[in-house]
């Protein structure tokens, strides 16, 4: 085992700064960490998220600008509220350009391209409406059946087996933190027609 | 001596039974959430926000106190059993700490991260009594707005230079968090910015939500993209107890990494996470056992432990008598103390000294707490890591609605939260740090304020912002901060094309905590 004499991280290398990829693998197994591999600098993926980043910023800047030349100017001496926002999104647009343009420069030698399955964006986009509904029609049918959805929706598309058991928990948490937030500590949540 | 009189007061209101038990509530459902993989103190402390609601501040500060320290110590059960830390500061003490549990050492390498977050969370503490006064009166005689601004321009460069992988990741995130700060009515002109005519925008964005959308939310959807895997814990096997040696090759490190982890974490600068990194390679110098480290050396997971909580204590000094967060957790904190009218800063301690004081009080008792009630429960925490990833993050997603609805109340503010949960996972996927976008927010707003404040009473002379040795003293280290990481990194790629390439980790990877 070569294993045995190998550390995890260079002392001298993390004296300073440790490099920290930024995806979290709370409960992967190993398999999973290695179908993971991707997530290291210089990966395709990587760097296409880096180069949207990017791209994104530079809207953002723009956005930003146009917002700030909107605003009218103080009186006297000092700084107006256009300052600070310019500053911003001059920064913001150039940080975005430079992110984006190097990513596009190494995308050209990127290692493995590395696809995510259809299936995993599908699911994020399952998520993303969940959570819309949820929005939209918390006012209209109150925390409890929302929150209830809500939870057992999620855990549907992360993956849990047991329907059943599933909604059983997520109607369970609901109530119980409607209880406590809402009867106990005086949170005021959103109630539908059947009053909870 | 002013402090322990003050601090005896302090006891007097913490010890009250309604506010032990606060304490106890704090740090039991602290350490219980913070247990939970995937979830570091920041997000804890952002999701446990809306439980104070209804309690008064002291109350509610005392409680906070120990959910922050409970957090942390859940943490750091969750990466020696589990090798997934929270948050990047406990990477440290999952190298060697879940190498002991797979050796079957588990109970111990518990044993030991839990004394020494006792003993550092105490010397820690006992830091800030005697330090937080002292800063708090220079800053009140010493600091004017110009002194802020350079202060602040410190934070801001340390926070993005030293989290994550470049300097121009780490400004990215920064930016970010900046225009987030924006969105609002400025204070001066009354005129609203970056609000688009959405009443809900007007009042800006809740650091709150901003927190919990890209831990929590961005968390979530990582997962959905990664796809999810079952969880491996180590049982715990063996007392749990010390032996001797284990004791005696302990308490050096505790020292140690306290010794390393108080200061630094009270620099008003970030990366709290430092001091964990320098006590693991200090410990590794150090050891007479050089050969066990990377198989689970009990010093390698005392030190940096012991120097993560006393950095936490550490960066309370700067939260409390400048009213500066330099951690994520620390800018959740501050907006607590704001949402009961109190303004953290060199005020705080004269004008609400008796608060301040009890909660300072609190963080002891808190200390004590966590120590009695983990020696006992760690089965019950281990028995937590077991709920499946689906539904700690379906349930993460029913708090942090929650949480949101509690902050802003309205059905904009959930969209806003899904908006910059979308943005979390982008910088998650691109190996962005989220953390410097939580600092930049925070103080973003309070530096346009600082710097209009000089200008005004300067009638707009740039120069009066580096008039004065603390200034030039501040814009010094920011420069150096700037220069410093390149110029290492310059050296050690020269040092490191003399010597052989290290060899690639094998069995298991390295832990790669979210932010």
């Amino acid at each position: 085992m070569s294993d045995e004499r190998v550390s995890l991280v260079h002392p001298r290398r993390s004296a300073v700064a440790a490099p920290v990829p930024m995806i979290a693998q709370a409960t992967l197994d190993r398999a999973s960490e290695e179908g993971l591999r991707g997530h290291l600098e210089h990966d395709r993926g990587t760097l296409l998220a880096t180069a949207a980043l990017g791209a994104l910023m530079v809207l953002g800047g723009i956005v930003v600008l146009v917002n700030a030349a909107s605003l009218r100017d103080s009186p006297g001496p000092g700084l107006g509220p256009a300052a600070v926002p310019t500053v911003v999104g001059v920064l913001l647009a150039a940080v975005g350009l430079v992110l984006a343009a190097r990513a596009g420069w190494d995308l050209r030698r990127a290692t493995k391209p590395e696809p995510v399955p259809r299936e995993r964006v599908v699911r994020l986009a399952g998520m993303l409406v969940l959570l819309l509904a949820f929005a939209f029609l918390l006012p209209v049918l109150g925390y409890v059946v929302c929150a209830a959805f809500l939870f057992t929706g999620a855990a549907l598309l992360l993956g849990a087996p047991r329907p059943a058991l599933v909604a059983a928990y997520g109607w369970t948490l609901a109530i119980v933190v409607f209880l406590v937030f809402d009867k106990l500590i005086g949170l005021a949540l959103p109630v539908g027609p059947w009053g909870f | 001596m002013d402090q322990i009189g003050s601090l005896l007061d302090g006891f007097g209101s913490a010890l009250s039974p309604m506010n032990l038990l606060w304490a106890l509530v704090g740090v039991t459902i602290g350490t219980a959430v913070g247990v939970l993989p995937g979830i570091g103190p920041a997000l804890t402390v952002a999701m446990l926000l809306p439980i104070t609601f209804r309690l008064e501040a002291s109350s509610a500060l005392i409680m906070f106190a120990g959910i922050y320290y409970g957090g942390m110590y859940g943490g750091s059960t969750t990466s020696i059993l589990l090798n997934t830390p929270g948050e990047t500061s406990s990477m440290m003490s999952a190298l060697e700490g879940n190498r002991m549990a797979r050796a079957g050492r588990g109970a111990a390498a518990l044993a030991t991260a839990a004394i020494g977050s006792f003993v550092a969370g105490t010397i820690g503490t006992v830091g800030l009594t005697f330090l937080a006064p002292v800063v708090a009166d220079f800053a009140i005689t010493r600091f004017g707005p110009e002194e802020y601004v350079a202060l602040m321009a410190v934070a801001f460069v340390t926070v993005s230079a030293l989290l994550g992988p470049s300097l121009l990741k780490g400004v990215a995130s920064l930016l970010i968090g900046l225009t987030v700060g924006l969105v609002g009515i400025d204070g001066q002109t009354g005129q609203a910015r970056l609000a688009f005519g959405v009443p809900a925008l007007l009042d800006g964005v809740e650091v709150v939500i901003l927190v919990v959308a890209l831990f929590a939310l961005g968390e979530t959807f990582g997962h959905l993209l990664a796809g999810t895997g079952t969880s491996t814990v180590e049982p715990i096997r063996g007392r749990f107890a010390l032996t001797g040696e284990d004791l005696r090759r302990s308490w050096p490190a505790w020292l140690r990494g306290t010794a390393l982890g108080f200061p630094i974490g009270s620099l008003p600068a970030g990366g709290a996470d430092v001091p964990t990194f320098l006590s693991y390679s200090l410990e590794r110098r150090l050891s007479k056992h050089p050969e066990q480290f990377g198989k689970g050396a009990i010093e390698g997971l005392a030190g940096p432990e012991a120097a993560n909580n006393a950095a936490a204590a550490g960066v309370l000094v700067p939260l409390l008598t400048i009213g500066l967060p330099t951690s994520a957790t620390a800018a959740v904190i501050l907006t607590a103390f704001q949402s009961y009218g109190l303004q953290p800063g060199p005020q705080l301690f004269s004008g609400s000294g008796e608060l301040v004081w009890a909660l300072i009080a609190s963080l002891y008792i808190g200390n004590v707490m966590l120590l009695v009630l983990n020696l006992p429960l760690v089965g019950l925490w281990a028995r937590m890591l077991t709920i499946p990833a689906y539904g700690i993050y379906a349930g993460v997603l029913v708090f942090a609605t929650l949480g949101t609805f509690a902050a802003g109340g309205t059905v904009t503010d959930l969209l806003v939260l899904y908006g910059l949960g979308l943005i979390g996972l982008l910088m998650r996927l691109a190996d962005v740090p989220v953390v410097p976008a939580v600092v930049a927010m925070i103080l973003g707003p309070l530096l346009e304020q600082q710097l209009r404040r000089a200008l005004a009473i300067s009638q707009g002379d740039a120069a009066v912002l580096w008039s004065g040795w603390i200034t030039k003293v501040l814009w010094a280290v920011v420069l150096l901060a700037l220069l410093l990481p390149p110029l290492l990194s310059y050296l050690r790629a020269r040092r490191a094309t003399t010597s052989p390439p290290e060899p690639a980790p094998a069995e298991s990877p390295a832990p790669r905590p979210p932010a």
